[in-house]
């Protein structure tokens, strides 16, 4: 009875109630709601690591939910979800020390790809693309972010962000085809 | 992004100077949009905000937990009782009436520990036993693979119990975690290979 109660309201009412009286309930109704979701796309920005994806899908709900407060509804919830997301798969990747706002010189493809008679997908090309033109496909290509949005998030300028865009298709086009190829 | 909404794929904007083809624009949309962590991860961060008190009170609502959980835990709890129960009786025949009740009520949480320790020799001991059963027939008949493979399973499923309990008690304590992951993970590759597991009932 209290999960059909809680998933009729909206996220912000489950949110006050967070903030207003720590209602265990409401949060884990929230949780439920927008988790899938947001696993997904860690899980894509992680190249498909799942254990690096709980992590960060934990982070962001500590974050989130003890952020509450001070989140003014000036966009979607799970916009905002996301966004604390990507915050702390750029925390991580900077910890990790790796690239995603760049990628410089040659790189290499790993894996299956490699092997001849092999053929792969898009969600694995995604995952053999180094970080940074994995994050910039997932965000522009899959997420649907501006290259505005995409630049205040990353701190990167409206012109590399294109120009990673630019060669991260060339990539995944480049994967795609020899795995086409050799199919 | 507004709402989880893509408004912007397949590029195009700001002047992109290679567009997708309305192929990869499709492989772009049917990609999956969800994804389901593993079942504990909502425990874990809910206790993290309960103990720093961003939330406060604990309902039943959302805590049920799947039923292939239950299943295990109350196979291991099962077994455990099971153990425990055992090694309870022989030690209660081995006295008299007025001395067990004086030592249960002298000892009570003193012997949790104790029972603990019981229970996990029992539980080794019937390992051992289950080795030397399974080294002991080069070629199985069908029941006795059939035997040892429950045996198996009852074992993990007991070790699974315990670790998930340990979790409940030290929600900290990383490697207990790291524990939990690895057998949660391998729970999930054996469900997805073998499909429905036996129960065995006590």
């Amino acid at each position: 009875m209290p999960d059909t109660m809680t998933d009729e309201l909206s996220d912000r009412e489950l949110a006050d109630r967070v903030v207003s009286s720590g209602d265990e309930a409401a949060f884990r109704a929230l949780y439920r709601r927008h988790t899938p979701t947001a696993y997904r796309f860690v899980l894509r920005l992680t190249g498909g690591d799942a254990v690096e994806a709980e992590d960060l899908v934990q982070e962001t709900w500590l974050r989130a939910a003890r952020g509450l407060a001070r989140f003014r509804w000036t966009s979607a919830f799970r916009t905002w979800l996301m966004g604390i997301a990507l915050n702390q798969f750029r925390e991580l990747a900077r910890r990790n020390g790796r690239r995603i706002t760049a990628v410089e010189g040659e790189w290499e493809v790993l894996g299956d790809a490699a092997e001849p008679g092999c053929r792969i997908d898009l969600e694995r090309a995604l995952e053999l693309l180094p970080p940074g033109f994995r994050t910039i496909l997932v965000l522009h290509d899959v997420e649907g972010f501006t290259h505005r949005e995409i630049g205040e998030r990353l701190g990167i300028s409206d012109g590399t962000c294109k120009s990673q865009l630019h060669e991260a298709r060339k990539a995944m086009r480049g994967l795609l085809n020899v795995g086409l190829e050799t199919a | 992004m507004d709402g989880g909404t893509p408004r912007n794929k397949g590029g195009g904007d700001m002047g992109d100077d290679i567009e997708l083809t309305p192929e990869e624009k499709m492989a772009f949309d049917n990609l999956p949009r969800e994804a389901s962590p593993s079942e504990f991860l909502e425990e874990r961060i809910v206790r993290a905000l309960r103990k720093d008190g961003t939330l406060r009170g604990s309902t039943d609502a959302g805590r049920r937990l799947r039923p292939w959980v239950v299943a295990v835990a109350s196979m291991a709890a099962s077994v455990v009782l099971f153990g425990s129960g055992l090694l309870l009786g022989q030690w209660m025949g081995a006295r008299n009436a007025e001395q067990v009740l004086l030592a249960v009520r002298e000892q009570d949480e003193a012997q949790v520990a104790q029972r603990i320790q019981e229970a996990g020799s029992a539980y080794v001991t019937a390992l051992v036993a289950l080795g030397k059963l399974r080294a002991g027939v080069a070629e199985p008949s069908a029941q006795a693979a059939s035997e040892i493979r429950q045996g198996r399973e009852v074992a993990l499923g007991a070790l699974y119990g315990a670790v998930v309990e340990l979790a409940r008690i030290t929600p900290g304590d990383p490697h207990i975690s790291q524990l939990l992951q690895i057998l949660e993970e391998r729970k999930f590759q054996e469900t997805g290979i073998v499909g429905a597991r036996k129960t065995v009932w006590f």
